[in-house]
């Protein structure tokens, strides 16, 4: 009989780990000058904007447990489907946070979320047609689906990456009848574009989403901190969400793909 | 404290200490996110991203630790949320479609060995993420137990008993799906 022994085991990784070939490793040093203003990427992108890009996102996340719930003095709001997108100051509150909860990817489903179900049984749930994307052509149909009671008409499809747990494309479907927003910090953060020739908008950077319950008061216990790159778009009676790490085009050719 | 003197020299700005710091150091980094993320572009981003925040906490680390286990943390970490983010579609896409240039690492393989430390490589992709990092630091890094302890914030004397485990699981993969892996020998 034959069988692997441990301590072979544990040599044998020790020896092929010794032959694995690197590819050869970039100086550095030269890219990163301490106090240098302005050094590129390897993709070109300024350092200097990274640093912004990335200081603007831990803002957003330190900022949190201070601003929830946020009074924030509102400076231009816009507008598509169910979907404020509001570009504001936030002020910090003196009132105790409610329980939102950051999350660190945005194509990754929160544990917590509710409403688990099959995509069968929320085509009943919900009063509206459910699309798929075609594209890609093998996407298929979504790994998990959520009816959330928010109104009972908010539906979530999430595609999982292969193989695994994490999520990469989820598709949120909003009836017009609620409401959510998006909160930004600047207002060059979102960029108009379309969907089917219809305004669509493209956020690419860190903010703060959350579900107006039907009273009309924000309550951040459904807000989320989304890092990843969102579409919106509407038809007229329902509003799409698509959150990814997909570039624009990309996102367009999902979302025009709808069938 | 030769480290000690560096880090703080290149806290304050002196680029001739801050250039030693990070060619002692780039090496590790750029292999561990290399090894995580499989694409040398990206491994470059995120090791540079890892120095870039090095650098604005060197004022407030603790000099009497090892600089090494700190910034493969920050770099795994980093490799760890861009996994979840941009790029993972193409992974997806891959079951789709061809690649123009093979995703694979592009040395060539001219020698068996070379070939045999690339499908240990596959195989170890195929564990979850802390046994992937706690193999790589060990044998593919070559860290000692204290340093990877350290890297991995565990007790220095559980590093042993998670490789095992780590060990045990690679041992099913190969057997599993990499059998030009198994060594065996009659018992």
């Amino acid at each position: 009989m034959n069988e692997q022994h441990p301590h072979d085991l544990e040599a044998s990784v020790r020896h092929r780990a010794a032959q694995f070939e690197y590819p050869p490793t970039p100086d550095l040093a030269k890219a990163l000058r301490p106090r240098t203003p302005h050094t590129t990427t390897r993709q070109g992108k300024p350092t200097r904007l990274r640093y912004v890009l990335v200081a603007m996102g831990i803002a957003v996340l330190l900022l949190w447990p201070l601003a929830v719930p946020l009074r924030a003095a509102v400076e231009r709001l816009w507008r598509i489907g169910a979907v404020e997108i509001i570009v504001a100051t936030p002020v910090p509150a003196t009132s105790t946070p409610a329980g939102a909860t950051p999350t660190n990817g945005s194509t990754q489903p929160q544990a917590r979320i509710e409403g688990q179900t099959t995509l069968a049984e929320a085509q009943e749930r919900v009063p509206f047609e459910i699309r798929l994307p075609a594209y890609p052509a093998e996407l298929g149909p979504p790994d998990q689906v959520f009816v959330q009671n928010i109104n009972d008409t908010t539906l979530i499809m999430v595609w999982l990456e292969p193989g695994s747990e994490q999520a990469f494309l989820s598709l949120q479907v909003l009836n017009t009848d609620m409401i959510a927003r998006k909160l930004l910090f600047a207002d060059d953060q979102a960029q108009r574009t379309t969907v089917n020739g219809e305004p669509a908008i493209w956020i690419d950077v860190p903010h703060v989403f959350e579900y107006v319950v039907p009273e009309g008061q924000p309550q951040l216990q459904e807000g989320r901190f989304v890092q990843g790159n969102v579409l919106i778009w509407a038809d007229d009676t329902l509003t799409y969400r698509l959150e990814s790490a997909l570039s624009l085009a990309e996102a367009r050719r999902v979302a025009e793909s709808l069938q | 404290m030769a480290n000690a003197h560096l880090i703080l020299r290149a806290g304050q700005g002196d680029e001739h200490a801050w250039e030693t710091f990070v060619h002692e150091h780039q090496q590790a980094v750029f292999r561990l996110a290399y090894l995580l993320l499989g694409d040398a572009s990206e491994a470059e981003d995120v090791a540079q991203e890892t120095f870039l925040r090095a650098f604005r906490a060197l004022d407030t680390f603790d000099t009497t630790r090892s600089a090494r286990p700190w910034l493969l943390q920050i770099a795994a970490n980093l490799a760890r949320n861009r996994r979840r983010s941009a790029g993972r579609y193409l992974h997806a896409l891959g079951r789709l479609v061809r690649f123009a240039t093979p995703p694979a690492p592009t040395i060539a393989e001219t020698s068996a060995e070379r070939s045999e430390a690339q499908t240990l490589w596959q195989a170890v992709k195929q564990l979850n993420a802390p046994d992937q990092q706690i193999i790589y630091l060990r044998y593919f890094l070559e860290l000692s137990e204290i340093e990877t302890a350290d890297t991995l914030g565990i007790a220095h004397g559980t590093v042993k008993s998670r490789l095992s485990r780590a060990l045990g699981r690679l041992r099913n993969v190969i057997a599993r799906d990499f059998p030009a892996l198994r060594e065996e020998r009659e018992v």
